[in-house]
């Protein structure tokens, strides 16, 4: 047996008294500084989102007063840092904690962790500094948004920012796989990875990818940037399917986390395993065979493309990437059912158990929030990247709907989740109050699907998104736009009132919170490694009863929910009332 | 218990009922929505447009829209005090161009000869006897009921163009003619907009389109 011959010398490992995982202490900073980096730019993001969102009442006053410029500046500021710098940094401090402590092996090499840290942190001081203080001018446009379509000009710094960055995720990738190698070849040679990191694995699989795509449109536009290629020497429409390779591909990293910070959660708040290992396992796998053609989604209304090749990319496989979304988004409240179930705490009717989950873990709030609106997310999207449906979706306020609900919804809210355990697993200190912790999700749930709702309800009217005023068009049209503005604006405040919560309880926990023992008992058996680690007859039989009849029932609600929302889109864009496209009547 | 490995024969437990029945919801509605949007390719009145073409400059573009046939006329909106292009029945083919930070329609015009109309030219052409000033909102007629090609290109960035209330858009590439084929059913009066961030000036970009009997 592997795990007897290893040996876990007392100045490398600790011994997690909570979960008595060995806790690799040379690769804890590593996590800390990556989250603490996280956390800074999600502060940053968010006071940016604050500005734009009382920007957008449909009010006289704004903070930003009439200054547009400034305006696009902040939208820049907003999407990078929230989009690429607080997610990626977080990921990464996941990627070194669930390859090391949660497979109580060292880092391969924490020289080269520090160097992606450095990378990653001059990169993003490059960035900051494009977005806070370039200028357009020059032959610049200089403020070019999180999505700097080519020609779009930016300085080189911004580039550099970029590729720096992303240089910087790949060795943390290349340490966070030479980890998994060498932790396959001693403690795990004979078994398979825990479902969470092997969600990460595959998100990182993903990352490198994206990587590689960004690496070619950032190359490009530096070029550019430095004036040795001219606008003319790159197809624009080229650069963006790439840079989408890049950016959306990028979400699939988050979303396949998010998934793999699910399974982690419902373990740490409730006990629950999934459903079905194989069925989870699977649904990853859809995310690595799927992302591939995604990006051509937002090309579906570009010239670049033909018909076949945008609906078979853009849609129809596209289309696929909605199997493992769903296929988690039922796993996990499915599997809290069943272990409600299993420990007698059912309740009374098909959903008492329901309100006996534990509400009163900061991580059950998260869950919820996270997996709720993350299905309207996906349902919005599935729309958008609809061949047709996209003609009158496309860069609207609609679009907003959809990624505020899914990429900050799901992802922010799941990584809020998971950082309220991991204060106290890695730098072991106690949160400084549970009681605002378990809170916080709740409001920020819940301010963020105010949000969606008023950006959807204004991108179906048309509002576009990216735009600094409305000042200059029909006044008859913007007025149309003002509930679903009112409601963006108010829905922002409560998001980023939650936010700052997090941001303080974070800070505060890691400066003041009560330290918690470190170590725990030397000879504790390392968790989940003991030999009788078969599937017991029970549950290798088929059963033949619902485990979780509630969710299967909701699930079928929400599928209907989304059929006639899907149908209805169809028939809203038939009720349009104009012919658009080949197939005109009598052309 | 994600966090720990699962059991060694963990391939060897069969799905339950829910995950079978949540399996076949899945394939049914993914079959649904695809099957939906094949057919409307073939059948349906609203698609993307498909018509397009790449041009080395905007200079061949422009030669393009002023050899085309249509020649519009220059006048005001009905419904507003706009200075306009109008295009009838026989103007099918129509050449608009996106720039920052204003759309230009590209035309033969009736005793004016080629010229490019936008709210920064529209200074140059009496119309009705009056002179607009610089800057200038400007607009474009079309007719209800009747079969466009409207192209636009992209001089020198990405441009979105919406049809804003009818919530209509394409998206606009440098170098690209993308041909917006349309017919206009309810009369009214529209604004195109810019939907994509094009540079500080991108909400500026308008131009009004009416659509008359």
């Amino acid at each position: 047996m592997a795990t007897a011959t290893i040996d876990f010398p007392k100045d490398e490992f600790r011994v997690c008294p909570d979960t008595s995982f060995r806790v690799y202490k040379r690769a804890e900073p590593l996590m800390i500084v990556n989250a603490v980096a996280a956390i800074l730019c999600l502060a940053i993001g968010g006071t940016a989102a604050l500005l734009m969102g009382l920007h957008k009442l449909p009010i006289e006053w704004s903070p930003l007063g009439s200054d547009t410029l400034l305006y696009y500046r902040i939208v820049s500021i907003h999407g990078v840092n929230m989009l690429i710098l607080w997610i990626v940094f977080f990921e990464v401090a996941a990627m070194f904690f669930v390859s090391t402590a949660l497979l109580n092996t060292r880092l391969a090499s924490v020289p080269l962790g520090w160097v992606s840290f450095a990378l990653m942190l001059v990169g993003a001081l490059m960035l900051e500094y494009s977005l806070f203080f370039d200028k357009p001018g020059g032959g610049y446009d200089s403020i070019v948004m999180f999505t700097a379509y080519f020609p779009l000009k930016a300085t080189p710094i911004f580039y550099l920012g970029y590729i720096l960055f992303a240089v910087g995720v790949l060795v943390a990738a290349i340490v966070f796989f030479w980890t998994i190698y060498l932790a396959k070849k001693t403690l795990y040679a004979d078994r398979s990875l825990p479902l969470t990191v092997y969600g990460v694995f595959v998100a990182v699989v993903i990352a490198v990818q994206a990587i590689l795509n960004g690496a070619i449109v950032m190359v490009l536009a530096l070029l550019y940037s430095l004036d040795i290629l001219k606008a003319a020497d790159v197809d624009a429409d080229f650069w963006k399917q790439v840079f989408w390779g890049f950016g959306h591909t990028a979400q699939y990293i988050n979303i396949a986390a998010t998934a793999a910070i699910w399974y982690a959660l419902i373990y740490l708040v409730a006990g629950a395993k999934p459903m079905n290992e194989k069925f989870s396992r699977f649904a990853f796998l859809l995310y690595l065979i799927f992302t591939v053609p995604v990006a051509t989604h937002h090309l579906i209304v570009d010239p670049a493309y033909s018909m076949p090749f945008k609906l078979i990319n853009a849609t129809i496989l596209a289309l696929g990437l909605a199997v493992p979304s769903l296929i988690h988004a039922f796993v996990i409240p499915g599997a809290l059912e069943k272990k409600m179930r299993e420990d007698g705490k059912a309740g009374e009717g098909l959903f008492g158990w329901f309100k006996n989950l534990p509400w009163n873990e900061p991580g059950m709030g998260a869950l919820f929030w996270s997996v709720f609106l993350f299905g309207f997310g996906g349902m919005l999207g599935s729309i958008q990247g609809t061949y047709q449906l996209n003609l009158i979706t496309h860069n609207t306020l609609r679009i907003n709907a959809h990624f505020h609900l899914t990429v900050v919804a799901a992802t922010t809210i799941a990584f809020m989740g998971l950082s309220y355990y991991f204060m106290q697993l890695i730098p072991r200190r106690k949160l400084l109050s549970k009681k605002l912790a378990v809170i916080q999700p709740h409001i920020y749930g819940i301010g963020l699907g105010i949000l969606a709702t008023g950006l959807f309800i204004a991108g179906v009217q048309g509002a576009p998104r990216r735009t600094a005023t409305y000042e200059n068009y029909d006044p008859a049209l913007v007025a149309q736009w003002g509930p679903g503005l009112w409601l963006l604006g108010i829905g922002a405040v409560i998001a980023v009132t939650a936010g700052a919560l997090y941001v303080l309880l974070m800070v505060g926990t890691l400066f003041f919170g009560e330290k918690l023992p470190k170590d725990g008992d030397a000879n504790a058996p390392l968790p989940g490694l003991d030999d009788s680690s078969d599937a017991t007859s029970e549950e290798t039989h088929e059963h033949k009863r619902f485990e979780a009849p509630s969710i299967v029932f909701i699930g079928l609600g929400f599928m209907v929910i989304f059929a006639v929302f899907y149908i209805t889109t169809f028939l809203i864009l038939a009720l349009n009332g104009w012919y658009i496209g080949p197939n005109i009547p009598n052309a | 218990m994600a966090l720990i490995p699962p059991p060694k024969n963990w391939w060897k437990i069969p799905l339950g009922k829910d995950e079978k029945v949540w399996a076949y919801v899945i394939i049914l509605m993914i079959v649904m929505m695809g099957t939906i949007t094949v057919v409307w390719v073939f059948l349906g009145n609203q698609n993307p447009p498909e018509l397009y073409t790449k041009y080395n400059s905007y200079d061949d573009y422009k030669n393009k829209a002023w050899s085309s046939g249509s020649t519009l006329d220059l006048g005001t909106l009905k419904s507003k005090d706009v200075p306009a292009l109008i295009a009838d029945d026989s103007d099918t083919e129509i050449f608009l161009s996106a720039r920052q930070f204003a759309w230009s329609i590209i035309a033969p015009v009736t005793n004016e000869g080629n010229i490019i109309f936008d709210k920064e030219t529209v200074q140059n052409y009496p119309i009705n006897g009056k002179t607009y000033p610089y800057l200038t909102d400007v607009g474009l007629q079309v007719k209800a009921n009747t079969y466009y090609r409207l192209h636009v290109y992209g001089v020198d960035r990405l441009h979105g163009f919406e049809i804003s209330e009818r919530v209509v858009a394409i998206q606009i590439v440098p170098q690209y003619d993308y041909v917006f084929e349309f017919m206009a059913t309810q009369p009214g009066l529209y604004q195109i907009i810019c939907n994509e961030y094009c540079g500080t000036g991108h909400h500026t970009m308008t131009l009004w389109l009416e659509v008359v009997e």
